[in-house]
């Protein structure tokens, strides 16, 4: 799989494998958003042709004053015949290098279903996220969304982040994420 | 009376009280407060009724409150009353905008700053929409004229420097960024390491790169900038890029090592610029290898020699394999230049890798080595013809059957394998298998084997799509979508299976049982079909369409064609916001691509699928026009069965149709709330023309033409789009037009059949040119004898033939074209003919189900005289798609 930022000739594909993938979409002009505001934080996965078979759509926080500088991933999912490939992993792990090092955010966070064992999986045992919070009906359906956080470098309390386990293609799970 | 208070307007101060009145209507519109704002404007009109700006703002407030037509007229009546006041002009100029009717804003701005040419906000407005127009020229003026006014932005100057580099003035823009950067005070946040002086430094880089041969300057730029810049991954890709472009291959390769050491392992195109710098390619080269996609690298792009093949295995075992170890792609693209038996060694080892691990993608990893040459590059082996005859599909086909074997024998890979199998591996390597026959083309068996995978474990939803995908190629679509069904119900929470399901439905024309499926996952978001059209799910309404259309429901086919396209105006639109946001936010090379892309939008795929179905459409209303009412079904040319299937839907059409538009006068008649089914619905507007009546009203041949302009403007490198434009052209008789239609076709591919059908149908129409000109018929009698290269029909007809007889593996849809041109150009015989198909087409490229029936219904064609070739034809086909249930 190539995996590499993305750009905006990559969008409507993204908006479709979201499309094909999760329930919580978003109009083009979100992907814009992200887009435009954090280009780094936006990558994708391609299979030979170039087709996109995954993808991450990140962005900063930045404008709540109370809190420390922190990235969010906004959505994550990888087409289900691509799966067991260790695609998600990798997209996860470029967007939060960059999160760290272009806007030296302290740590990253997200939400996922409760339901959502395999993405659970993925966050808490192999990209190392804690649960910060369970928030009460966030999704549309109803269902409770645990509100996970992961830090990175000097702000976290196992050291961590290497380059190498960047690099890692990693064994893992299905994914699917909000 | 003195002229003192502009505000007023044509020289009429109000007074005191209520100016202020109109100072809280201009505050309260902009706090959104219509209500209170149209009360306020409403007092001071009982004194002043004609002041005209009190009359302009009460309409742009109400054009808020949803009264478009009242608000139309009081903006009028304002600036009727007051043509010399500015925020009369500017007001008509913001209605103009919010009816997205920019070139009459654009005026109306023009028409406010002529009264008063230094108001910034007027400027700044103007120039918004001069830059969504692309009046680019425009736009650097107004800019030029905000930034003399107002030097002290930053946004200012940010805005400037982007008109002239969109003018393609590149040395001006850098000198704007320049004397920009002049102005910073020494111990500057900007002079500093930070995202914006970064994202600026970078932006000023591209521009650089932008200057024809200046790759010196822009990559001694990046070093300059390297203090700034915390994009460190962008700013090594260009130096990459420039250092290879200026030949300096240790140094490029340097860079690449320090991509790869930032983690960029998996970036495809970084391992094409490792390989140029270590091959040392021409700079010719490192321009195709950037605009190479997915995977591709230069070692998939050119054939290399022996010499060059080692040099890169020596720099992959030397520079890269032992840092960075866990790397798929560092493992995985020295496969691409291994000699065919050292390369399956390594698949081998793949594939014991991931099988007993299930991972569905295997089968597309192991093709994605399969490779031919022609013309000094290398391309992928797709059709079924070429990948079965292909030397290495063969022998990881042989591959695979021998794990089969062993480990039902064994439960091992293979008699030296130490490692037991679980029973799981066996079901996945059948998966393999299955999936490999189904790139072959291999239909029968590979659903044998899936039979078996299901037999054996009935609950892997992966083995149920690709059986769905067999069984459709196969020919039976109602099994399909059946088979997918079950897969579903095995996970309800992926929504993956659920599209599949549904668009599997749509392809079977089963529309409303598609959209129940679809619904499971929007339900929960009001109305389903709303939900999904909010959420510009193209894909949805693009198979929907596809499924009408093939219904011959024009109407509500055309609906969700219009749909689609409403969706891509709709992207257009928002760049707007952006404008101004992004100047702010200093993400200028981000900004620049989305323009570029925003110009290019209607080129889309998405885009050139839903306007090539509404040409066709349009073109079959044209031809026969009464078709657009109840358009039921040519029943002479079916079967029994068929008809009586037809007839059933016609007649469950009706009445759907008559049912819901009787729900429909309910609901108008109902008026708005308590309607169940729209609650939630976030608009809740009744759709008052379901059927799509209102696109069937349409001149169906002026309907086509534009947007096949649209096509030919935005997709001038897809065949499509010129068999579109001269379906469009020779219909309202446009000679010239349909003649460079088929040149631009022949440009782009010129074994197409697609093209060869028009050119054989122009020349016959070139006896009645009809009433042109006598310029016209001399560039149409000297060009089109160039369409058939020199000849007379009659030879273009045979040596097409010929050129199917010396190469077997013509595609089956240009043999079909070639027969039948044969045919009706009376050339040879009507065996000769059917011949082009029946001998060898079966084992051609391209020969699907679908192009099998058309192959057949030419066959057809030919009469009496062809029905043997019928015959045989209908056999073959049936052999090979022994699933088709409509042959």
């Amino acid at each position: 799989m190539n995996i590499r930022q993305a750009t905006v000739n990559d969008l409507l594909q993204m908006q479709t494998t979201n499309l094909w993938c999760l329930p919580e979409n978003y109009q083009m002009k979100y992907y814009f958003y992200h887009l435009l505001s954090w280009p780094q934080l936006l990558w994708v996965a391609e299979d030979f042709d170039g087709k996109i078979v995954g993808y991450v759509l990140a962005k900063m926080e930045e404008n709540e004053e109370s809190s420390s500088k922190h990235g969010h991933i906004t959505s994550l999912s990888v087409l289900r015949t691509h799966r067991k490939r260790g695609i998600a992993t990798a997209l996860m792990r470029r967007s939060q290098y960059e999160m760290e090092h272009v806007f030296q955010a302290e740590y990253v966070s997200l939400h996922v279903r409760q339901s959502n064992r395999a993405a659970f999986h993925l966050y808490s045992q192999t990209l190392q996220y804690e649960v910060n919070d369970i928030e009460k009906g966030y999704y549309a359906d109803g269902e409770d969304a645990y509100d996970m956080r992961c830090y990175f470098g000097k702000h976290r309390k196992k050291p961590v982040s290497s380059v190498a386990e960047i690099t890692q293609g990693v064994e893992q799970t299905q994914i699917t994420a909000s | 009376m003195t002229d003192d208070n502009p505000q007023a307007g044509a020289g009429r101060p109000l007074p005191k009280k209520e100016a202020d009145l109109f100072k809280n209507v201009v505050k309260l519109y902009e706090m959104k407060q219509y209500k209170k704002a149209i009360k306020h404007a409403d007092t001071i009109l009982r004194r002043f009724p004609n002041h005209g700006e009190t009359l302009a703002m009460k309409g742009l407030t109400l054009n808020y409150m949803a009264m478009k037509d009242e608000a139309h007229e009081f903006v009028k009546l304002g600036l009727r009353n007051d043509m010399r006041s500015h925020v009369c002009w500017h007001v008509y100029g913001l209605l103009y905008r919010s009816d997205r009717n920019y070139n009459e804003a654009i005026k109306a701005y023009k028409q406010a700053l002529r009264i008063d040419p230094e108001n910034l906000q007027i400027l700044r407005d103007l120039s918004m929409l001069q830059i969504q127009m692309r009046d680019l020229s425009g736009f650097e003026v107004t800019r030029n004229q905000l930034l003399t006014l107002k030097p002290n932005a930053k946004i200012n100057w940010m805005a400037f420097a982007l008109s002239r580099h969109m003018n393609g003035e590149l040395d001006g823009a850098v000198k704007v960024i320049d004397t920009y950067m002049g102005t910073l005070t020494e111990g500057s946040a900007e002079l500093g390491r930070c995202f914006d002086s970064s994202e600026l430094a970078l932006y000023k880089n591209s521009i650089l790169a932008e200057m024809p041969d200046n790759y010196k300057e822009a990559l001694h730029h990046l070093s300059v900038c390297e203090g700034v810049v915390v994009d460190r991954g962008a700013w090594l890709l260009k130096r990459a890029e420039y250092q290879l472009r200026l030949r300096e291959y240790d140094e490029a390769r340097e860079t690449t090592i320090q991509m790869f050491q930032r983690g960029m392992t998996e970036h495809y195109l970084v391992h094409s610029l490792f390989m140029c710098s270590v091959l040392q390619v021409e700079p010719s080269v490192v321009d195709e290898v950037l605009s190479l996609r997915g995977t591709q690298t230069l070692a998939t792009l050119i054939p290399l020699s022996m010499e060059e093949k080692e040099k890169l295995t020596v720099a992959y075992k030397k520079d890269l394999e032992p840092s960075f170890s866990h790397s798929d792609a560092v493992a995985r693209i020295p496969y691409s230049w291994l000699e065919p038996d050292e390369l399956i060694r390594k698949l081998d080892l793949r594939c014991k890798k991931d099988l007993p691990k299930g991972v569905p993608s295997l089968s597309s990893e192991l093709c994605s080595y399969l490779f031919a040459e022609a013309n000094g590059r290398l391309y992928r082996v797709t059709d079924p013809v070429d990948c079965k005859s292909h030397a290495l599909f063969k022998m990881i086909s042989g591959m695979v059957d021998g794990y089969i074997l062993n480990l039902t024998s064994l439960t091992r890979f293979s008699e030296t394998d130490e490692t037991e199998q679980p029973a799981s591996t066996l079901l996945w390597t059948w998966f393999l298998r299955a999936s490999l026959h189904d790139v072959a083309g291999e239909y029968t068996e590979g659903l044998a084997l899936l039979d078996k995978c299901i037999e054996h474990t009935p609950s892997i939803v992966d083995v149920y799509e690709l059986k769905a995908k067999l069984l459709r190629a196969a020919g039976d679509i109602d099994s399909a979508v059946e088979c997918l069904d079950t897969g579903r119900n095995m996970d309800l929470q992926d929504r993956y299976i659920n599209n599949q399901t549904a668009k599997y439905m749509l392809q079977a024309g089963k529309e409303e049982q598609a959209l129940k499926c679809i619904s499971l996952f929007t339900k929960h978001e009001g109305n389903p079909e709303q939900n999904l059209s909010e959420m510009q799910c193209s894909w949805y309404e693009l198979e929907l369409a596809a499924c009408l259309e093939r219904k011959k429901d024009w109407g509500r086919s055309l609906k969700k064609y219009f749909a689609v396209i409403k969706h891509f105006d709709d992207f257009n639109e928002d760049q707007f916001d952006f404008h101004s946001y992004c100047l702010r936010k200093v993400t200028l090379r981000a900004y620049v691509s989305v323009l570029r892309f925003e110009d290019a939008v209607f080129g889309e795929e998405y885009y050139c699928r839903a306007a090539a179905g509404i040409i066709r459409i349009y073109l079959h209303l044209a031809d026969s026009p009464s078709s657009s009412e109840s358009d039921e079904p040519d029943y002479s040319q079916m079967t029994a069965a068929e008809r009586k299937k037809a007839k059933a839907i016609a007649r469950k059409k009706k009445k759907t149709e008559e049912k819901s538009s009787a729900d429909n006068d309910k609901e108008v008649t109902n008026g708005s709330g308590n309607s169940k089914n729209r609650k939630g619905a976030k608009s809740g507007v009744v759709d008052e023309d379901p059927f799509g009546k209102e696109f069937l009203q349409k001149d169906p041949l002026d309907e086509a033409r534009k947007y096949a302009a649209m096509l030919t403007q935005y997709a001038p490198k897809s065949i499509e789009s010129w068999t579109m434009q001269y379906d469009v052209a020779i219909r309202r008789k446009k000679m010239l037009m349909a003649l460079q239609a088929l040149f631009k076709g022949l440009s782009i591919d010129k074994t197409s059949s697609e093209i060869f059908t028009r050119i054989v149908d122009f020349s016959s129409k070139l006896g009645d040119i009809g009433d042109v000109s006598d310029t016209v018929k001399r560039i149409i009698n000297e060009e089109a004898p160039k369409l058939l290269g020199g000849m007379n029909i009659i030879d273009f007809v045979k040596a097409a033939a010929e050129r199917i007889h010396s190469n077997k593996l013509t595609d089956l849809t240009y043999r079909s074209a070639v027969a039948k041109a044969m045919v009706e150009a009376k050339v040879g015989s009507i065996s000769e003919a059917a011949l082009l198909i029946t001998d060898g087409g079966i084992e051609s490229r391209n020969a699907t189900l679908h192009s099998c029936k058309e192959a057949l219904s030419v066959l057809k064609s030919f009469g009496s005289e062809g029905s043997s070739a019928v015959d045989s034809w209908t056999n073959v086909v049936r052999q090979r798609f022994d699933k088709a249930t409509s042959i």
